[in-house]
């Protein structure tokens, strides 16, 4: 026999009630991620809103003076400054350069890492050594390296007679550009390596045998199993390689310091000589604001063509 | 199942109160324990510090009432990490500082004034003129007691002169061409001059040129009596021309040099590949280890026809505005330049005492150091260049290179290089005012 109840009439809670019945159901557990969350607002939130704030004043703490409100004056400042337009094509320059041999490389390495041979632990670290290594120390071996008087490259290029005198690297901006880019992505290919490597090894070995079954060529493989299984580790990758370069100035800072006549002074060494060296931390905020507007359109845009792409 | 959850709460909240009390005992624990002063030492150059350690170790141990902290601040980043400790209240008691941060530091008012400690003390005295002089840069009041300077000299390396036949060092711009071109052998890779173009004091080469081609101004500055700067002159830029020249027609300086930096030609230096360099007093030890001590000869930056003017630096010791133990800060000072101390430190990293005294000790005998005190005693020939501007770290750092590579490289003529550097300057000081 089946009863039914009648549903007794909802009393509708007052606030103060439904906040205490909250704060018993949840209250621990906030009371909990509180320090991490007033960590967060104190670490990322408040230098962001506060360098949001100082983009909108004329500060500049060298002179003694007191900071003034400007408004969107530093804005339009920048939007003139013929040095922020070219050091943001150099800043194009050096992340495009740099992210796809970076890329490139490091696909080409996993893929090596990636089969069964003898030693492979061996050369796994040798060839992932790079990316332990500061931006700095990297930095100071590529330009001794390089080095227009003195250096190795010089040396075993005229030794093979490829070469009869010492190339000055840094004097032209195309040698100077692809002297950086070459000590960049032999420091940054790793890192994709890292990554393909371990997308590569979740894909089940039964796709391939079946590929294998099905007569598809090592081409084929790589299209239709291979890169739609990896697709999403490399966006991923990249994206974070793009965002990363874009900020970096230890590497670029340490062997060009911008030049040859400025040709590498990206966005983030221009930002350091107006701020540290020039005192407009004014409008070197502004210039930060600008850079991280850019890198969140980027990311964006990056992101919406991913969703786009191949899916596994 | 209620009464579990608010007994874990309490629990929890308890913990959390303990936690953040926790501070306040400690604090209250360390009122309680007296002990000697302490103050904090900020050391931030990349040489000497072994010495400076040495000295503060001293120094406590012999000052029972005062313990000195060493922080040691890499130079590279010395300018930010300065004016972060600076705004946020946590920079250092008292600190190293060089006469190329002065403009930042001291007109932020960060910064102690320190002529009423001096006048006082009676140490100015004891103080090389050269050296007071950079320390009143800012407003004309001290804000650095010196402990070294530094003149720009030339250096050269006496075994590859004597394989060319060259007996002596050149005088003047054109025995210095003349002999650049006998030292230099390109089959060798060898060269007779370095022409600085990077980053770097490449700014005191190349000026030196203009100046000692054109004169100084008023009160041995870069500006006329109508407060415009001088480099833009006929005179001025025949003598960068001069220099040019070297690079680019006589070709007695390596092809990279024109973007190298300081760091770059010490290398070659020491790689027994350059005859002769410029460079600061600080060279003499890491110049000395690389091709050595018998080998370094020094000499005073070639003369022009409008006379021989040489660029000088130096660093000292400054107290923070807002440091509580500032008598402290000054005794420790005060040590620091005591003439034992000071000749010892100095000996240790190459450059010339701020101290006077200290000039008689044995090592400052060594032939190479003649030509640099020498310098330093010949004050009217010190160029007084406009580092009290705010922006001129800018104007040195990234601004000069920029140019002088442009020029060297031959994207713009000497005069247009003139006029940039001279519009620059004189857009410091209007800006300054």
């Amino acid at each position: 026999m089946v009863t039914t109840q009648a549903a007794a009439p909802r009393v509708r809670a007052s606030p103060r009630q439904r906040f205490a019945r909250l704060w018993k159901r949840e209250g621990l557990a906030w009371t909990l991620v509180a320090p991490v969350a007033a960590l967060v607002a104190i670490g990322v939130l408040f230098p962001l809103g506060y360098v949001l704030v100082l983009g909108s004043y004329d500060y500049s703490p060298y002179q003694n003076r007191p900071a003034q409100f400007v408004g969107l004056r530093n804005y339009g400042a920048l939007i003139a400054d013929r040095a922020f337009w070219s050091a943001l094509g150099a800043s194009v320059i050096w992340v495009v350069g740099s992210v796809v041999p970076q890329f490139l490389l490091g696909l080409g390495m996993a893929l090596v890492l990636n089969r069964t041979f003898r030693g492979r632990a061996i050369v796994r670290t040798i060839i992932l050594a790079p990316w332990a290594v500061s931006g700095v120390v990297t930095g100071f071996i590529w330009m001794w390296l390089f080095d227009g008087t003195i250096g190795v490259i010089n040396g075993l290029l005229m030794q093979a007679g490829v070469i009869d005198a010492p190339v000055p690297w840094g004097i032209y901006e195309g040698t100077t550009w692809l002297m950086v880019l070459v000590a960049n992505a032999w420091r940054g290919a790793p890192f994709f390596a890292i990554v393909v490597l371990a997308a590569l090894q979740s894909i089940d070995p039964a796709l391939y045998e079946a590929a294998s079954i099905d007569g598809a060529s090592a081409r084929q493989k790589f299209r239709f199993v291979t890169w739609p299984l990896i697709f999403n580790a490399v966006v991923i990758a990249t994206l974070l390689r793009a965002l990363w370069t874009f900020n970096f100035i230890d590497l670029l800072w340490t062997m060009t310091r911008g030049g040859p006549a400025g040709a590498t002074t990206t966005l983030p060494i221009y930002i350091f000589d107006v701020v540290y060296q020039k005192g407009q931390f004014g409008y070197g905020a502004a210039l930060a604001v600008a850079l991280c507007m850019l890198l969140i359109v980027f990311s964006a845009a990056y992101w919406q063509m991913h969703r786009s792409g191949p899916s596994p | 199942m209620a009464k579990k959850h608010r007994a874990q709460r309490r629990v929890v909240l308890r913990g959390l109160a303990a936690a953040a009390a926790l501070p306040l005992a400690q604090a209250n624990l360390v009122r309680a324990q007296a002990g000697p002063q302490k103050i904090t030492f900020g050391w931030p150059f990349a040489n000497g510090t072994q010495g400076m350690e040495e000295l503060a170790k001293r120094f406590s141990n012999e000052r029972k009432t005062i313990e000195v902290e060493v922080q040691v601040i890499p130079q590279a980043q010395v300018i930010p990490r300065l004016t972060t400790a600076f705004t946020g209240g946590q920079a250092p008691d008292c600190m190293g500082m060089s006469d190329a941060w002065l403009a930042q530091f001291a007109n932020a008012g960060w910064l102690e004034n320190l002529e009423g400690r001096i006048k006082a003390s009676g140490i100015e005295s004891e103080i090389v003129p050269a050296s007071m002089a950079m320390a009143r840069m800012i407003k004309n009041q001290a804000h650095y007691i010196g402990f070294q300077v530094e003149p720009y000299a030339l250096y050269y390396n006496k075994r590859v002169f004597a394989e060319a036949g060259v007996a002596a060092p050149p005088g003047d711009v054109d025995e210095l061409r003349n002999v650049a071109l006998k030292l230099t052998d390109r089959a060798k890779n060898r060269y007779g001059f370095y022409v600085l173009g990077g980053s770097g004091w490449q700014f005191q080469q190349w000026c030196g040129w203009m100046v000692n081609h054109g004169g100084v101004g008023v009160d041995n500055t870069l500006y006329d009596s109508q407060g415009k700067c001088i480099l833009d002159g006929p005179r001025h830029v025949q003598g960068l021309e001069k220099w040019l020249a070297l690079y680019e027609k006589d070709k007695v300086s390596p092809p990279a040099s024109a973007t190298a930096t300081f760091q770059d030609q010490t290398n070659a230096f020491n790689a027994n590949q350059l005859g002769m360099v410029m460079g600061w007093g600080a060279y003499l030890t890491t110049l000395a280890q690389g091709i050595g001590e018998a080998n370094l000869g020094t000499a005073m930056p070639p003369a022009g026809p409008a006379g021989q003017y040489f660029f000088y630096g130096g660093n000292g010791f400054a107290i923070n505005a807002a440091a509580k133990n500032k008598d402290a800060c000054w005794e420790f000072i005060r040590y620091l330049l005591k003439p034992e101390n000071n000749s010892r430190w100095n000996e240790q990293y190459g450059a010339i005492p701020a101290v006077q005294a200290a000039w008689t000790s044995d090592w400052l005998k060594a032939p190479k150091y003649a030509a640099p005190m020498e310098m330093l005693k010949r004050t009217s020939s010190l160029v007084s260049n406009p580092r009290y501007l705010p922006g001129y770290a800018s104007f040195q750092n990234q601004f000069c290179p920029e140019q002088i590579q442009k020029t060297l490289l031959g994207k713009q003529t000497a005069q247009e290089h003139g006029k940039a550097v001279a519009d620059a300057l004189n857009d410091l000081r209007a800006k300054a005012r």
